[in-house]
């Protein structure tokens, strides 16, 4: 992957127990890497809140050291501004984070506190909410917003903030699903501009579908850290870790049990599970593909996208990131698909369905690889059009 | 339970957009002029006009409008019927004799009456006119206007957020408690309220705790912004809000330069 | 007990809050004093006035039926001292009369001078006397809040007397007339409050006493010996 492989957290021998109670954290040792998406998973009462409080220099360890780009994070007032500052902290009660009577007030608290003069605050503020999908709420009050909303105003709150990493603490908590996938789209375009995402949950399927690097955290201790794969390929780890095991990946385990799949088959999504699934039946044969139109916003071809979807008769759309989504709204363009987006229209298209994707910037590259990846190691013939102003592109 | 908040239609009525500075000179100056009016015209004139502006222009609906307005009338009445019974001036009426003592009703005192009648009818109505039609974040915009210092501000601001907060609390606490007869009678009622009362204040030392934490970890150096401001008032809002006010300071003043009657 | 909007007459509605600015000028500078001096000043003040705010909006069961609120500044006094009480009544005054449509704004510095200066300092006054004559703690917060009620509710009688003085007998038989007018409501409902007050008091001590030791309520001793009785 693309970077470097520095830490842009480190716990070295963390130790942590709050006054009269058993250890919180004992002796700790990880390493969160920048730029990428780590979720640190663990059952309630594992110490995950605990930990991401030392992210952020909240709480100091009785014993070890926590280092934050490379310098251990000293506790006087002006060092632990700095840290804040790169390490932006989101709680998991979104009423416990938001402290100002307006939405627009609460935003700008970040900023205003870091000496920023008002016009620069206002600017701000402005960009932020507009990331958030939230532009126009300047005026609006905290209590007569959605759970999703609040978790959206706080989320802004930090990043105007401009921090090199974000930490959220169970930011599905009080999601209902569909919330719940838009906030992991939203993370995912965070992540996209670069900003290196640190999430704690107990959503096992939540974690090993999203993250890059899963660290198991069990009674304060980390019993494994690596890729979601190296995960399930140890079921002992799961149990020990109070988890359960998501049905699909049991799945995945059992077909690779019994020689239907390869023995090291991982859980990489539904598509990859369907084709190796496929592949081994005999005399299997798959109708032709379908096409993945890809549609990149900041070209401003939205405009045209509902007569090309009459026109193709695109029955799937989907969008990536809250530009997106907003330009599908204005367009009056029905979406289908908000998260996972890919993996659901490469699903359709193996199954001979054309799909939209619409997305802005750097993810349009994304999708292109992964679509290509896709499409080589299966054989397929999905074809990937994208929609730009003058003239088209195929790939086969 | 509680009382109605009344931020729900501060928020959603038909005058919600409009300046706030508007609302509160309308407002507050109909308040100011009827509490120096020496006659009952200004507050009469003001309790009628507003109401209907409350009712038919900004929306809220009446039975809301006079529920709110009548609210207090027990203390209203008694005290009413007191100064009726204590005050004097003028002409004796009637005398009502209460076992040794005499009470004289007498024209002063039933001026008083109604002038403090009219005067609260009035003032209730201009006071519910901004708590109706202005949400009151406007409010702590005004604050800074009349220099009130920032520390002070801020609390005001915190205080607002905090306080839904905890009611939102108690509604709920409250609820499991009537859920189990927590109110059933006089004596489960004083102890569920203690209950109440004491789980708040612990809840809310913790929420402190939490607040602060929220606030340093955003980098808290003591600074809080203060709300964007609403849209410009336009000319003929203006001239409006001014005609009515200075009709208002005519009918209050009128019997000073005239002489009272 | 709140002097609704308009009731009082000038040029008696000014002066209550001539009376009150010293006061109040005193209290907005220990705020400030306070929030210098100490990082967690500011939250916790505001989630008191939130308490005192929410605990007044509570309807407490009443003898005569009619229902009645607590003021809550009798406790405030005792939890947060006389000085800023006033501040944090202001702000609750303030809220109450734009919320609630209860009080209200001209009357504001009289139910200011009653509610968030005069019922305090009787009820801290009376704790602290009670503290250190080493009385029961809890009959002393239940005087201590019972009498800043009754504390109240004299000044606001005062104030209504002293605007609507009796024809025969001036101020003093106005007096009589206001105050037995309302002590029907608010001597119970003083009781009733100390006793919840007091109430409060012995649940936050078990739960929670090291909080009232922070405050500087409790003394650590009183603390812990008040925590095992209860045990």
């Amino acid at each position: 992957m693309r970077e470097s492989d520095e830490p842009a957290i480190e716990f070295r021998e963390v130790s942590f127990s709050y006054p009269f109670r058993p250890p919180s954290l004992r002796r700790l040792s990880l390493r969160i890497i920048k730029g990428r998406k780590t979720a640190i998973l663990g059952p309630n009462g594992a110490g995950k809140t605990t930990l991401l409080l030392h992210c952020n220099g909240s709480l100091r360890p009785d014993d070890g050291a926590v280092i934050v780009k490379g310098e251990q994070i000293r506790y006087d007032r002006s060092s632990l501004r700095r840290i804040r500052r790169t390490v932006g902290l989101v709680f998991q009660r979104s009423d416990s984070q938001l402290i100002a009577p307006t939405v627009y007030q609460d935003v700008a608290f970040g900023p205003v506190n870091l000496g920023m003069e008002s016009e620069q605050v206002r600017e701000i503020v402005e960009e932020t909410l507009h990331a958030v999908g939230l532009s126009g709420y300047d005026r609006r009050v905290p209590h007569q917003l959605s759970e999703g909303e609040k978790k959206r105003v706080a989320i802004a709150g930090v990043l105007a903030m401009g921090p090199e990493v974000l930490v959220l603490d169970e930011p599905t908590a009080s999601l209902d699903p569909a919330g719940a996938e838009e906030m992991m789209d939203l993370l995912d375009e965070l992540h996209e501009r670069g900003v290196t995402l640190v999430i704690s949950t107990h959503d096992v399927h939540l974690a090993l579908g999203w993250a890059d690097d899963v660290i198991l955290l069990v009674d304060g201790e980390k019993i494994h850290q690596g890729p979601p794969g190296s995960v399930f390929d140890r079921p002992e780890l799961m149990r020990q870790a109070h988890l359960s095991t998501p049905p699909l990946v049991e799945l995945v385990r059992g077909l690779a049990a019994r020689g239907v799949l390869p023995r090291d088959t991982l859980w990489k999504g539904v598509p990859v599970l369907i084709e190796a699934i496929t592949e081994k039946i005999p005399g299997y044969k798959r109708g032709s593909c379908g096409t993945i139109y890809i549609a990149d916003l900041s070209n401003g071809v939205s405009a045209h996208l509902p007569q090309l979807i009459e026109e193709k008769r695109i029955r799937h759309t989907g969008a990536m990131g809250t530009i997106a989504k907003r330009e599908a709204a204005r367009h009056g363009i029905q979406l289908h698909f908000t998260h996972g987006v890919i993996d659901k229209c490469l699903l359709r298209a193996t199954m001979g369905e054309d799909s939209l994707i619409m997305t802005t910037g750097g993810m349009v590259a994304r999708v292109r690889e992964r679509v290509s990846e896709f499409s080589l190691s299966y054989k397929l013939d999905i074809s990937i059009v994208e929609i730009g102003m003058p003239g088209e592109e195929h790939i086969d | 339970m509680f009382d109605v908040i009344l931020e729900e239609y501060a928020s959603s009525n038909r005058f919600t957009e409009r300046d706030s500075r508007l609302k509160f000179t309308l407002g507050f100056g109909a308040l100011l002029l009827v509490s120096i009016s020496m006659s009952p015209l200004a507050p009469i004139f003001v309790a009628i006009s507003m109401a209907l502006i409350v009712i038919l222009l900004a929306g809220i609906p009446a039975r809301v409008y006079l529920s709110l307005l009548l609210l207090p009338s027990p203390f209203l009445v008694l005290s009413i019927v007191a100064i009726l019974l204590i005050t004097g001036g003028g002409n004796a009426l009637t005398a009502i004799h209460l076992g040794p003592y005499t009470l004289h009703l007498s024209t002063g005192a039933i001026v008083i009456a109604i002038n403090t009648a009219a005067r609260i009818l009035g003032g209730m109505s201009a006071l519910l006119f901004v708590a109706l039609t202005t949400p009151m974040v406007e409010l702590f915009s005004l604050l800074k206007s009349l220099r009130l210092p920032q520390e002070f501000i801020d609390l005001s601001m915190l205080v607002y957020r905090c306080t839904f907060l905890m009611l939102a609390e108690a509604i709920a606490i409250q609820n499991a408690q009537t859920m189990r007869q927590g109110y059933s009678n006089f004596r489960n009622s004083i102890r569920s309220i203690s209950l109440l009362g004491s789980g708040l204040f612990i809840r809310g030392w913790n929420r402190g705790e939490e607040l602060l934490l929220a606030m340093d970890s955003r980098c808290y150096d003591g600074r809080f912004e203060m709300p964007l401001k609403g849209k410009r008032m336009g000319r003929v809002e203006i001239s409006l809000v001014f005609a009515y006010l200075v009709i208002c300071g005519f009918l209050a003043l009128a019997p000073y330069i005239w002489g009272s009657g | 007990m709140h002097i609704m909007e308009g009731f009082l007459p000038s040029p008696w509605w000014e002066l209550w809050f001539v009376v009150s600015l010293p006061l109040i000028i005193l209290g907005l500078h220990r705020l400030k004093e306070i929030s210098d001096m100490r990082r967690d000043a500011i939250p916790l003040l505001a989630v008191a006035g939130a308490f005192i705010f929410v605990l007044s909006s509570l309807k407490l069961p009443s003898v005569t039926g009619s229902c009645s609120h607590p003021t809550g500044t009798g406790l405030a006094a005792i939890l947060f001292g006389p000085v800023v009480t006033p501040v944090l009544c202001l702000i609750v005054l303030l809220y109450q009369a734009l919320f609630l449509a209860h009080g209200g704004i001209t009357t504001l510095g009289a139910n200011l001078f009653s509610m968030g200066i005069a019922g305090p300092m009787v009820g801290y006054s009376v704790y602290r006397l009670g503290c250190r004559v080493g009385a029961n703690t809890y009959m002393t917060v239940f005087l201590a809040a019972a009498l800043a009620d009754v504390g109240t509710y004299l000044v606001t009688s005062a104030q209504l007397a002293l605007a609507f003085p009796a024809a025969e007998g001036g101020v003093i038989a106005s007096l009589a007339v206001f105050g037995g007018i309302f002590a029907l409501t608010q001597v119970p409902l003083a009781v009733i409050e100390g006793i919840v007050v007091a109430l409060i008091f012995k649940y936050i001590i078990s739960l929670r006493a090291d909080i009232l030791v922070k405050l500087d309520v409790l003394t650590k001793g009183r603390a812990d010996a008040l925590r095992e009785a209860a045990e």
